[in-house]
């Protein structure tokens, strides 16, 4: 039990009253903050999306007024992007971020349930391993993934983009501790009728951790959509960029026209953003069910 | 207790079926999406010889415009095509780990400051002997430029083109703080400067932090950076002389750099009135053009220093790769694109200047506002550091604004230069 | 483990086990040590040696590179910056983060709101953010101009371009000058980007911690509230003690997070003005990717890995005593 040190008086009346005029002084505070504090978090992103309606002329020069919504709202900074090759890069981002999805929730889920709930030797050993990789800054990394691609010759390619990708430590952790905290009677039964892991994780363990598999999802989603050191270095053809890259590219291009660059910022993050939105609720699910406590 | 509750789990067949959809519309999607190639480069079918070029154009219409003269060359010669394989990120980093991995291309863009490292490492292939078979000779273009990518007595590329350094700026500006003429000496420059800054109440020049632009200052006080001997040379009186010029700008409120009025470079202050003079190349005109069509400006020749007359020659050289399969075809296209017709073509659309002296008499018919940037030609210094070069810009442009910015005294800025020099310049 | 009921047929089950167990895990182990383990090895392995990419040779030069390390005057620049970056960004972001979910934690209304808000900045991009961020720090962007019209001053040159030290700049005031570099500070340009992280990622820490608040039950605090303890002794003698590992985890993230910093610099300053931006891990991509000396960027990536693994390990004896409740 906690260790909460006994006070020796009594709360007299006196003191409960102040107690609750606390509370409520509290209460306006902590309401205050956390206003304040969320219109911090959604200004910068409201300004970009405002100084990419805005005309180059207008952005520039700023006034109480104008600060979060143009006067003459106008589409003219996306109307530039079309003829960028911004579609591609879309679509790059997408087809990637399928795969990342399609990949870890197999090959995730796969490792996740082989540390659960199978016994072979060695397998903490592996486990702490894997998990110990997350400690690995990924800078460390770039220079021997960047030969190994290099002379495998996938290089510049959608290969580059996915396949070094295809498992990550933090989902296996997160299905490994999924796995262990349903209970395993369902794979018992199957057990006693015969069937083998192999079966058994078809089509019972996997239909049943559709919630992690959400959940992987989810983070495999947004980790793919804002990759950006990797595929810095592993990709140069234009092409191939994902949308990340495409604006750091435009960074340089269009320097001096911050409403096209706040447009293509609003296009890599609105699909996003609204993504997040429905699904907010399994983003932090997913950050609580990673066990943090482990 | 056992068997499928059919409403909590999903039976095997459709799991199967919804990973058979995935996979097949992920494969229909990637066939149907403009020429997606999952395992990168496309093997092109090709029945004549291919040459592959590529380089780093400045904009999508230099892009354009080069595809235009590629098709004229492949007209002229039958037998050779050529892929042109435009580079718009990290041009040099791409280009040495391609030639590492044994995947660069036939033909590429060198930079001036980077030749010094390529021929050093042996990656670009002499054009001497067919320079002579075509009877192409060094003379026929710049000196200040061929000497850019000539290494040890012999050449590696021949300057495609090239952009110098001269002063722009705005007259209105100029006739409105009652300046007749614009300067054409240090001292000059600092009037001019005053008289404008008491009638606007504005910074007039707009000066950057960057070696690329101090350098020309250097020169024009009479330093160097590497001197006669080949020995750094650039802890001297001149080039004091030269930073205390050159900050003197900043620190009286002469000058402000580009960040400081909210622009990321010299020309883009200039577009927005925000700057009356600035020292830039012909790079500027076109990005004038689109973002400030109706803005009036003047060029003149950078004013000369105590040690005379100087400005930068910026180019860039087409050179052959040594390990190319296909020597002659990649010399004919670089013949053709460096030759007086070629060069012509390519050099119409003012973005640069012709390399060749012959050519400059209808260039500068063509852009007659521009002779100064041509007259520079005579004085030019090539933009080149010698091997290490890139390395030591960077390390100087990290003092110039650590002085901006009021950290480091100019004398003891020059020193740390010339440590950085010895350090990254490798002299052979 | 779920114990499996004890039968005759135990042993071919057990066998089968062994087998699945590599079965499944295989795809994921051939990943891993593809590019995870093998890089890691091949990383010191690349240490030792002297490689430029063009040619092919690798001249083995033993503790050559790390010898060069220690006299760079880059290296050290690096050094600093990262240590001042860490230092400041992993403190602040956790004691926001903790300050909020505490306030965040009681029965207040729009509890989800707040949640999505906080956490939205950091599923964002991180090139999106410091696209934004640069435009926000801009001499005519919003953080100048608010200043302006409330009468504050500007820092010239402006926030990104500025390499004064800060410390350096607060000392000025009482006539100290010239400190040495490694106690003037992080320069305005490092102190905008650490503003920055902190923005980005004091959501994540908060929706960590409530967690870790929700877990503690409620009947501790009506325990210690019938004992007449206040709000600020149960804050400090319950939630702070109780939410070790949380806090251990929540510190981890940050020096795992800010050791790596490298897309806000690549996007936003180049390592510059001055040098004062460029990480550790900024100094790999320019020794390895610019300049092509792929040996000694790999010592300096080797260095980088041991110094978060140190931090860890040094961190955790401290936080992680408290296992036993």
């Amino acid at each position: 039990m906690a260790s909460a040190r006994p006070v020796t008086e009594r709360p007299t009346a006196v003191r409960r009253v102040a107690e609750r005029g606390l509370d409520v002084v509290f209460r306006v505070v902590a309401y205050v903050v956390l206003i304040a504090v969320a219109l911090a978090m959604f200004v910068p992103f409201v300004f970009s999306l405002a100084t990419s309606l805005k005309t180059n002329v207008e952005a520039n020069r700023l006034t109480w007024a104008t600060m979060l919504w143009p006067a003459n709202p106008t589409l003219d900074a996306y109307r530039t992007l079309t003829g960028t090759p911004i579609e591609r890069w879309f679509f790059n981002s997408v087809f990637v971020a399928a795969i990342w999805i399609i990949g870890r929730a197999m090959i995730d889920s796969m490792a996740g349930y082989s540390f659960a709930r199978m016994r072979f030797p060695g397998r903490d050993l592996l486990f702490l391993a894997v998990v110990s990789t997350l400690m690995v800054p990924p800078i460390v990394l770039i220079i021997p993934k960047y030969i190994l691609l290099k002379n495998w010759n996938m290089l510049d390619s959608y290969l580059a983009l996915t396949v070094p990708f295809l498992a990550d430590a933090f989902g296996i952790f997160l299905m490994k501790q999924f796995f262990k905290s349903i209970p395993a009677e369902l794979e018992d039964a199957a057990r006693i009728d015969g069937a083998s892991r192999y079966r058994m994780f078809a089509e019972i363990v996997l239909p049943n951790a559709m919630p992690a598999v959400a959940a992987l999802a989810i983070f495999s989603f947004q980790g793919s959509w804002s990759a950006f050191l990797e595929p810095l270095i592993y990709i140069s053809r234009q092409e191939y960029f994902t949308l990340p890259l495409g604006l750091a590219y435009f960074r340089r291009a269009y320097y001096t026209d911050w409403p096209v660059v706040m447009a293509i910022a609003v296009v890599t993050t609105a699909p996003l953003a609204v993504f997040f939105i429905i699904f907010q609720r399994w983003f932090v699910e997913g950050v609580r069910r990673s066990g943090i406590k482990g | 207790m056992d068997g499928e509750d059919k409403g909590r789990t999903i039976p095997r067949r459709t799991l199967l079926k919804g990973a058979a959809l995935g996979a097949s519309a992920t494969v229909t999607t990637s066939a149907f999406s403009p020429a997606v190639s999952l395992l990168g480069r496309d093997a092109a079918a090709q029945e004549a010889t291919q040459v592959r070029l590529t380089g780093a154009p400045s904009s999508p219409e230099e892009s354009r415009l080069l595809e235009q003269v590629l098709q004229d060359f492949e007209a002229k010669f039958p037998d050779i095509t050529v892929a042109w394989e435009p580079v718009t990120q990290q041009y040099a980093e791409k280009l040495q780990t391609d030639l590492a991995a044994g995947t660069a291309a036939d033909v590429f863009y060198v930079d001036s400051l980077l030749a010094p490292d390529l021929a050093a490492r042996g990656v670009l292939l002499p054009l001497d002997e067919p320079m002579a078979d075509a009877g192409v000779r060094a003379e026929d273009f710049y000196a200040g430029l061929i000497k850019a990518f000539q290494w040890q007595g012999k050449t590696y590329g021949l300057p495609k083109d090239w952009s110098s350094l001269a002063m722009v700026y705005d007259p209105q500006a100029f006739d409105g703080a009652g300046v007749a003429a614009p300067p054409t000496t240090w001292g000059e420059l600092r009037s001019v400067a005053q008289a404008l800054l008491d009638a606007t109440g504005q910074a007039p020049i707009i000066l950057p932090p960057d070696f690329a632009r101090f350098i020309v200052f250097l020169y024009q006080a009479g330093g160097a950076v590497i001197g006669s001997d080949g020995s750094v040379a650039i802890d001297s009186p001149e080039t004091r002389q030269a930073l205390d010029y050159y900050y003197g700008l900043y620190k009286d409120g002469l000058a402000a750099t580009p960040a400081d009025v909210g622009t990321q470079w010299p020309g883009d202050a200039f577009a927005k009135d925000l700057g009356v003079i600035v020292f830039e190349g012909n790079w500027m005109f076109p990005f004038l053009a689109a973002s400030a069509p109706d803005k009036r400006f003047l060029i003149a020749e950078l004013p000369a220093g105590p040690g005379g007359k100087a400005t930068m020659g910026f180019t860039v050289s087409y050179s052959i790769n040594t390990n190319t399969k296909v020597h002659d075809s990649a010399w004919e296209l670089v013949n053709y694109l460096t030759a007086p017709e070629g060069m012509a073509k390519w050099t119409d659309l003012g973005l640069a200047m012709p390399s060749r002296p012959a050519l400059a008499d209808a260039w500068i018919a063509k852009y007659p506002e521009r002779e100064p940037y041509l007259a520079g030609g005579a004085y030019a210094r090539p933009w080149q550091l010698g091997p290490g070069g890139q390395g030591f810009f960077q390390d100087a442009n990290a003092i110039l604004e650590a002085v901006f910015a009021g950290q480091t005294e100019p004398q003891d800025a020059v020193t740390q230069m010339a440590e950085k020099a010895k350090a990254d310049i490798k002299i052979t | 483990m779920a114990s499996l009921v004890v039968r005759r047929r135990r042993n071919p089950i057990a066998a089968e086990d062994y087998l699945a167990g590599w079965v499944f895990l295989l795809p994921a182990l051939v990943i891993f040590v593809g590019f995870i383990f093998g890089p890691i090895l091949y990383s010191f392995w690349l240490s030792f040696h002297d490689w430029n990419v063009v040619t092919p040779e690798m001249p083995f030069v033993a503790l050559d590179n790390y010898r060069n390390l220690v006299g760079n005057d880059d290296f050290h620049v690096a050094l600093r910056n990262t240590m001042w970056y860490s230092a400041g960004v992993v403190p602040t972001q956790t004691a926001v983060g903790l300050v909020l979910a505490v306030l965040a934690n009681r029965k207040i209304r729009g509890r989800t709101f707040f949640r999505t808000a906080f956490y939205f900045p950091s599923i964002s991009s991180s090139v999106v953010i410091s696209i934004i961020f640069l435009w926000l720090y801009a001499n005519n962007g919003l953080i100048n101009f608010v200043l302006r019209t409330l009468g504050f001053p500007t820092p010239r040159p402006p926030w990104l371009h500025n390499p004064r030290g800060v410390i350096q700049m607060a000392l000025d005031a009482f006539g100290i000058h010239d400190v040495s570099p490694w106690l003037a500070g992080p320069s305005v340009a490092l102190l905008s980007i650490m503003l920055m992280n902190i923005w980005t990622t004091a959501g994540t820490m908060m929706v960590i911690f409530l967690a870790g608040l929700q877990d503690i039950h409620g009947d501790v605090y009506e325990a210690a509230a019938v004992d007449g303890a206040t709000r600020w002794r149960m804050f400090r003698d319950i939630t702070v003690p109780l939410l070790r590992p949380v806090t251990l985890f929540v510190v981890t993230l940050g020096l795992i997070g800010t050791l790596q910093v490298f897309d806000q610099i690549f996007v936003m300053t180049e390592g510059g003005p001055a040098k004062t931006t460029m990480t550790l891990a900024w100094l790999v991509y320019v020794e390895g990717f610019r300049k092509f000396s792929m040996g000694y960027a790999s010592a300096i990536a080797v260095v980088l890995f041991a110094i978060t693994l140190g931090l860890f390990l040094v961190h955790r004896k401290f936080l992680g005593q408290s296992e036993e409740r």
